[in-house]
């Protein structure tokens, strides 16, 4: 017993530690784009969509980035989670949304590599939409389920 | 793909920081980011380590298999296969089952397996699916998320529950909706 759950939490330390690299180059640059003003910017030019979605600003980065890295969703999810709090409107938005949804374009890469074969034209587009709707669906069950 | 996304990023602050005679703090932002991720890192690492290890126990236990021999129903209908051999149904039911625990490390090698052999059996409409339902991503437990969020002194971790099955439901939902509907009208 004592064993496997050593081994299981070796592999736990594992993806800790492949985190940290991905992570400190991810913060240093969420910071600097933070303290640079140009968040405030690229939020102000998306704020008619997000603002009828519902995007906390807090989850923003997190919202772009989901789709393309899991590592640094990983990490942005953290730094949201951190700054508004874990049990934040915000912080649970970030967490709902990291749980329900992929790193799309790696899973589909990979998997494909993997099987040799082509999969059809459709499955990358079915697959953003899949994404598209945890993004929508995740705001709105926060706040139906938590305020 | 990760890299010049952050070289956009780095260009993006260091530009905007410029016109906005922001520099300095856009320096100074660069330290506190790399302090952040120290501290990022020792918050979480132990709730990973001991929910790691209780999904490793849960796995040895017989939970997935109690979990695997249950869902191949559900499974084959949503690959729309109609019969497997037993490896495939064992890798697929291993994959399905380590998702929903939100054991995402235990369920590539299954998953990829599976993909290895629908490739070899050349039914791409069933792989284009098995790519679909992995990266819709269908949780029951989400271990890593809930993890995190004990890290950084949530009430109840696990509270998120009902929105992650409403949301990965929802997700899903669309995702192989719009895969049958597309598949129909290609044929």
């Amino acid at each position: 017993m004592f064993t496997v759950f050593t081994k299981g939490a070796a592999d736990g330390l594992q993806v800790v530690l492949k985190l940290l690299p991905t992570l400190c180059g991810l913060l240093c640059a969420v910071e600097m784009l933070k303290a640079s003003g140009v968040l405030d910017f690229i939020a102000t030019l998306l704020s008619p969509v997000t603002e009828r979605i519902g995007i906390p600003a807090d989850c923003l980065p997190l919202f772009l980035l989901r789709p393309f890295s899991g590592s640094a969703s990983l990490a942005l999810a953290g730094e949201c989670i951190a700054s508004s709090g874990a049990d934040s409107l915000p912080g649970r938005i970030a967490a709902v949304l990291m749980a329900s949804s992929e790193t799309t374009f790696y899973t589909a890469a990979v998997y494909s590599a993997a099987s040799g074969l082509k999969p059809a034209r459709y499955t990358l587009f079915c697959a953003l939409l899949g994404d598209l709707t945890a993004m929508l669906v995740s705001v709105q069950a926060v706040k139906w389920l938590f305020s | 793909m990760l890299s010049y996304i952050w070289m956009g990023m780095m260009a993006a602050a260091i530009i905007f920081g410029a016109i906005n005679g922001r520099l300095e703090n856009v320096s100074s932002a660069a330290m506190a980011g790399a302090e952040s991720a120290v501290n990022l890192s020792f918050s979480i690492a132990g709730p990973m380590l001991l929910w790691s290890g209780a999904a490793e126990l849960m796995r040895c236990g017989g939970m997935l298999h109690a979990i695997s021999r249950r869902i191949w129903k559900p499974i084959s209908a949503l690959l729309g296969l109609k019969n497997a051999d037993r490896e495939l149904r064992e890798n697929l039911c291993g994959n399905f089952s380590a998702n929903l625990l939100g054991l995402g490390n235990a369920a590539t090698p299954p998953g990829l397996r599976a993909a290895e052999m629908l490739g070899a059996q050349g039914n791409g409409k069933a792989l284009s699916r098995l790519i679909i339902l992995n990266t819709a991503s269908v949780q029951l437990i989400p271990t890593t998320v809930a993890a995190l969020r004990a890290g950084y002194g949530s009430a109840a971790p696990f509270d998120i529950c009902p929105a992650v099955w409403l949301t990965s439901g929802a997700a899903l939902f669309a995702a192989v909706g719009s895969a049958v509907v597309i598949g129909k009208f290609l044929k």
